[in-house]
């Protein structure tokens, strides 16, 4: 049975529909990334599981009750703030304490399982330093164990590593899922940054306009996206509009292209989905003819921007002999099971 | 260090200003504090510690105590109807808290011999307040004036702005996302209030406690019209001595003795109050 069930939840503040009748389920134990820009409604289906917000239709249940309109303070949840919101006045280990504090648990246990969450997160030195003396990935650590200690059923994390630069966000990724694995806590994390949920996330529901496009595995996302929303907020895409020639064959540029699944109409026209990585350059002979316009060297692979039948592709490569320079004509091969049709 | 005339005139300005008005008339204060009285008020050049010695015979110590027990409940009743003003101003749209601050500013602008005059034409017998409870069917009205009571109101209604000024600029900065963390850690409104609130704004309401009971515990204006013969307070007691009693070293060395009183009070106070950070006003 799923831990949390969200029952067409609908939000809407004024004019503007934020969230929009969603329905998703969370299994205990779960990473769960809602990823989407902002504005989407992510932020705002996070503050309502934590309570924090009302939804003025629908249901959520954690757990098999109901806890739609229930307190913040009596939900069994858990939220680590966007820019962390400790309490400036309090030492690191009084913030850390003070959930329990509030659950009257006694002075002595309190104390010891405050320091299992500092020891959890590797902060057991700054104890007794205050908030503002700490950086921002230390908050971040402190606001994390601030959390789990109460051993919540279900963590929210809002943009927890928005704030942090690129370095530390990359450390604190592998942290949160290690943390996640440790603790066998059901994290649902909102995040705008794609990489972030591919490497940490069971699954991930992309968002848009207050409802989810398509939920389901990093890779299943990125590889079967269901339109080009979702195609191009994951990574890196060429996206373009091809007649259908025969059920799996597509014509593009006088050449026929087969493509996997099922098939689609002849004479219609569709539109196509190719990664980067799986478009795979030749010295120029038969099939599909393409000229390099651009090279970009980014260290591990390199870029190449073509113009293909007066569309523009980018294709992606691991450096090596035989690079092409700007100016080449080359020849371009995919395979039919990287060719994906979506939907508009 | 050579000053430019930029700093000198800014540095020098209030500074001349300071010592012309303040330091002063508080040396002359306290050398006046141990001369000898004048016949006719005044002084006579000539050390004598008999301002101090008055101390002891004067009831100052009865006074000192209904002082402070005035000043504190009038400073205790502005924390209490101030908090909750100052929380709901802060939490209102901008625009609405220029328009309450400046209405809550406008009664600091008045005269406060206009505003305990007002009073006593409210509440005095044959006042507007009574002829309302009359024409109600109140045959004998309670006395408003003449006691502790009436002082209390007047300071309250003297000071309450500058209680009000200090928590609503601490409270205005308070993040709001601490009261959702706290309630998110299952915290009631009530320990949400005592954990989160109360101490991010203990900076203000120190502000405000030091900027109403210290002009309280002073005031000799109010409870002298508002207050009865068994109401006066020490800042009352110290203007007699100059305008009636006609000893200037005996009020000198009250004056003197008070504001020791004060200054001590409060770096005990405040080193009670302990680790705070924040900026002190001492």
């Amino acid at each position: 049975m799923a831990l949390l069930r969200i029952e067409s939840v609908t939000r809407r503040f004024g004019a503007l529909l934020a969230v929009d009748g969603v329905s998703e389920s969370v299994g205990a134990g779960e990473y769960f990334c809602m990823l989407g820009p902002s504005g989407c409604g992510k932020s705002t289906l996070l503050r309502m599981i934590g309570g924090f917000e009302l939804p003025d239709s629908g249901r959520i249940w954690l757990d098999g009750r109901d806890i739609t309109y229930l307190s913040p303070r009596r939900r069994e949840v858990n939220l680590v703030f966007q820019n962390y919101a400790l309490f400036p006045h309090l030492t690191v280990l009084e913030n850390v304490e003070f959930g329990l504090k509030m659950k009257g648990v006694a002075a002595a246990e309190r104390r010891r399982r405050a320091g299992e969450g500092l020891e959890l997160v590797n902060m057991s030195s700054f104890a007794s330093r205050m908030p503002p003396q700490l950086s921002g990935g230390q908050q971040q650590r402190v606001a994390l164990a601030r959390a789990i200690v109460n051993r919540p059923s279900l963590l929210l994390l809002d943009e927890p590593l928005a704030a942090l630069d690129k370095h530390l966000r990359e450390q604190m990724q592998r942290e949160l899922k290690r943390l996640q694995t440790d603790t066998g806590i059901a994290f649902i994390h909102v995040t705008h940054d794609q990489e972030e949920a591919l490497s940490l996330a069971d699954r991930i529901g992309i968002m848009q306009g207050g409802r989810f496009l398509q939920v389901g595995s990093g890779t299943d996302l990125y590889e079967h996206p269901v339109n080009s929303f979702v195609a191009s907020f994951l990574g890196d895409s060429n996206l373009f509009d091809a007649q259908v020639s025969a059920p799996n064959r597509l014509s593009l540029g006088g050449q026929e292209l087969a493509f996997a699944g099922p098939g689609l109409t002849p004479g219609s026209t569709h539109r196509f989905l190719i990664r980067p990585e799986r478009v795979v350059l030749a010295a120029p002979g038969r099939g599909l003819q393409a000229c390099v316009r651009q090279v970009r060297y980014l260290g591990a692979r390199l870029e190449y921007e073509l113009e293909l039948d007066g569309l523009r592709w980018l294709a992606s490569a691991p450096p090596g002999p035989g690079t092409c320079q700007p100016g080449d004509l080359v020849s371009v091969s995919v395979a039919p099971e990287y060719l994906v049709p979506v939907s508009a | 260090m050579r000053l430019s005339s930029n700093r000198l005139l800014t540095l020098g300005l209030p500074m001349a200003y300071l010592g012309v008005f303040f330091a002063i008339p508080l040396a002359i204060v306290l050398i006046y504090s141990v001369l000898t009285p004048g016949d006719y008020g005044g002084i006579v050049w000539a050390w004598s510690w008999e301002g101090y010695a008055g101390l002891l015979s004067a009831d100052l110590a009865v006074i000192l105590l209904r002082s402070l027990r005035v000043a504190g409940l009038a400073t205790l009743i502005c924390m209490v109807i101030g908090f909750p003003a100052a929380w709901f101003i802060s939490q209102l749209p901008l625009r609405a808290q220029t328009v309450w601050m400046f209405l809550l500013s406008i009664p600091a602008w008045m005269n406060l011999l206009v505003k305990n005059y007002a009073w006593i034409v409210l509440l005095r017998r044959e006042g507007l307040v009574n002829q309302v409870l009359g024409v109600l069917g109140v045959e004998t009205p309670p006395e408003w004036l003449y006691h502790e009571g009436a002082v209390l109101l007047g300071l309250v209604h003297t000071y309450l702005p500058f209680m009000i000024l200090p928590l609503y600029s601490a409270l205005e900065r308070l993040d709001l996302r601490l009261l959702e963390a706290a309630r998110d850690l299952g915290a009631n409104g009530f320990q949400v209030w005592l954990r989160v609130v109360l101490p991010q704004c203990a900076a203000g309401l120190w502000a405000g406690f030091l900027l109403v009971c210290i002009p309280a515990f002073g005031a000799f204006l109010t409870p002298d019209l508002l207050g009865g013969a068994n109401s006066t307070m020490i800042g009352t007691l110290i203007q007699q001595q100059f305008l009636m009693g006609r000893n200037w070293p005996l009020g000198s060395a009250m004056s003197v003795s008070v504001m020791l009183l004060v200054w001590l009070a409060l770096v005990v106070f405040r080193k009670a109050a302990g680790k705070s950070g924040e900026p002190s006003l001492i």
